[in-house]
Parts: C-alpha cells; structure tokens; sequence
C-alpha cells in the first residue's frame, strides 16, 4: 500500500503506528544525506541529527496546515536541525579549545579529510588517486564557504533542489538565495579551476 | 577567452537548470556567437558534473536505517509516556553508547567471576589454615612439654597411693 505523503501526514498526525514508521523509512535516506553533507562527512553525527530532525517533525507535524508543501516542510526542520546541530558543536570546540591549543586546527582538518563514501568501481590507483584527491579539495573549498552559502549550493547540486523550494526551506527570498549561489559558484569556480579544464 | 560579464547570470542559470523559458532562444542565439560564454558553460557543466560524481550523495546502510527508525520510533514511545523509566533510561542513550555500555557490563561480569573464583579457592587462605593446624599441634606440644614435670608428680603421687593403699611397702619391694 503506497500513500501519498498528504495521506501519510493526515495518519501521522492522528499518531498512526504504522504511518509514522511508513513515513521514517520513506524519507530517512533522503534526511541523512542533507545531514550527512552538512556535517562535512560525520556518519555519527549526521546519524544522531537526521534522529533529531525526525523527533522534531513527529513533535510538531500536528501543527502543519498544508500551507506549504509537506516535502518543504521537512526540509526546512531538517535544515535547521544540521545548522542547530552545527552551532552547538562549533561552540563545544570553542570550548574545549580554551585549554586545548591546536586541537580546533586538528578538527578543522579532520573536517576538510573524512572519507566520502566509495566513488565506484574503478580501481586505477591513478583514477583512485585522483578521485580522493579532488574529494579533498572539493571539501576544503566548501568548508572555505560561509555556511549560508554552502548549505544553498549544496541543496542546488548534491540534492537537486529547485531555487524556489531552496528559498522555501531556507526561509529566504528567491533572490537572496540566487545571490548566493551564484557567489559559492564563482568562489567554486576559482578555486577549482584547475578540474573544470578537460 | 572570457565569458561576457553581461550574460554571467544568465549562464550560471542555464547551468542549474533555472533558465527562463522564454529567455532561452536568445541566449542560445547568443551562445552560437560567444567562444568565451559557450567555453565557460562547458567548463562549468563539467565541474559541476565533476563534484556529483565525487562527493555521491551518501546512503544509510540497511542495517543503520532500520536501527534509526527503531530509534526513532522508541523515542516517540517514550515522548508519549508509553515506556516504563528503565526502558526510557536504556533506550534514551544515543546510540553510539550502547557498545561501551555492553562492553562496560562485560568487564562488570568478567571481574565479578574472577574474584568469587578467586573467594572459592583461595590459596593463601589454605596455607593460612594450615599453618594454623600445625601451630595447634606445636601448642598442643608445648603444653604437654610445660606439663611434663606435674606429670612427674602425678605419676610419683599415685605410686604413693598405691604404697599407703598396700601397708606402707610397695609391692615390687615385697617381692624382694
């Protein structure tokens, strides 16, 4: 039995079991991957985000109207749940760093290192080589992004989201969202230049 | 060759896909014209194509996504009261604590089980007790040792006994 995601919100809200579960394995791939592209690469953290994301929807889905549509909806407590998450995390370092001197540079370039996932099946250690190390520098340029403009391209590129639905998510303007991308392109577009040359 | 300044957005928008409809004859009519435009759309293209290629969008591995959505759904449970507060204890941990946990009650039951086995045979308690049977007896010696000259006495007394009891002669002097 397939519903449609009104159907399965109107269950949802009535705290419906099997709708609720229904609803979880529909749409946790898709929350994990914002999650996990926001968190630089932190399978653990984004893990624990996407649970939180989730818990904050089923908290609040009572309080949805329909105004907009369900799929932005979430995105949006998705999003906001990663940048939360983000901002508690950078003040926990801050933190710890107070005492710790070098420990923030050495997170930072944990950051920019952790392993993508596995890019196929070509096993070339050239092309491997390369592959690894066009990741890294892809990484390191959009951690160089500020976080509004990295969010936005990576919903634009990574997740196929359209500049209105980003707007939507993000809460913002169709323009603001247009002038950041474009930005976090041209930044990209310098940066890694030497990769857009055949 | 440069792209034109002017068609910078433009280009950009064609590139994500987000291109007016009724914009785009003429700016495929300007891209027949533009080396530069036409150059730098390409290069863009193929670094954009570049960066979904290698940064994939990431998956959950079956196993992970059917534990978060237990998670998830345990949570909603305990939210709504429907759990007892040792389960809500249990389960309210993330989940990344749950293998030190389990290895935390492991060492809790290995440590355990050495020292009742180490309390049922317990070596230096054995040798203890026998040093103290053979201390008994070194005692049991002494006092025999410390009572040897009473015993003496006694066996003296009770010869004189027997002479008092027979007529004032012992009986081996009577055989003489």
């Amino acid at each position: 039995m397939s519903l449609s995601d009104g159907e399965l919100v109107a269950r949802a809200q009535r705290e419906d079991q099997w709708a609720i579960e229904e609803f979880v394995s529909r749409y946790q791939q898709k929350a994990y991957a914002i999650a996990y592209q926001m968190c630089s690469g932190d399978s653990e953290e984004a893990q624990d985000l996407t649970q939180e994301a989730f818990l904050r929807v089923f908290r609040n889905i009572k309080k949805f109207r329909g105004d907009s549509s369900f799929y932005t909806w979430f995105y949006r407590i998705v999003v906001n749940t990663c940048l939360d998450g983000r901002r508690r995390r950078r003040r926990r370092e801050r933190i710890f760093s107070l005492w710790k001197p070098g420990q923030r540079e050495e997170e930072e370039s944990k950051e920019v290192s952790q392993e993508q996932p596995d890019m196929g099946e070509d096993n070339n250690p050239m092309t491997v080589l390369s592959g690894k190390q066009l990741t890294r520098e892809i990484q390191k340029a959009l951690m160089s992004l500020p976080e509004r403009q990295r969010v936005i391209f990576q919903l634009k590129v990574f997740q196929g989201m359209s500049i209105r639905e980003i707007a939507q998510v993000m809460g913002s303007a169709e323009g603001t969202v247009k002038s950041h991308l474009f930005r976090a392109t041209h930044f990209l577009r310098t940066a890694l230049k030497e990769w857009a040359v055949p | 060759m440069k792209p034109c300044p002017d068609h910078k957005e433009t280009l950009w928008l064609d590139v994500y896909g987000e291109l007016d409809p009724n914009e785009r004859p003429a700016w495929e009519e300007h891209l027949e014209t533009c080396e530069g435009c036409r150059q730098e759309r390409a290069q863009l293209f193929r670094l954009l194509q570049t960066m979904k290629v290698n940064m994939p969008s990431p998956e959950l591995p079956p196993e992970k996504a059917e534990a978060l959505a237990r998670s998830i759904n345990r949570k909603l449970r305990c939210a709504r009261g429907e759990e007892t507060w040792w389960q809500k204890w249990l389960w309210g941990r993330p989940n990344r604590l749950i293998p030190a946990l389990t290895a935390a009650c492991i060492l809790i039951v290995a440590l355990g089980w050495f020292s009742l086995q180490g309390l049922r045979t317990p070596s230096s308690m054995r040798s203890i007790s026998n040093l103290k049977s053979e201390e008994q007896l070194l005692v049991k010696d002494s006092d025999i040792i410390k009572n040897l000259d009473l015993l003496e006495e006694m066996d003296t007394l009770r010869k004189l006994v027997q002479v008092v009891d027979h007529g004032g002669v012992p009986s081996h002097t009577n055989h003489n």
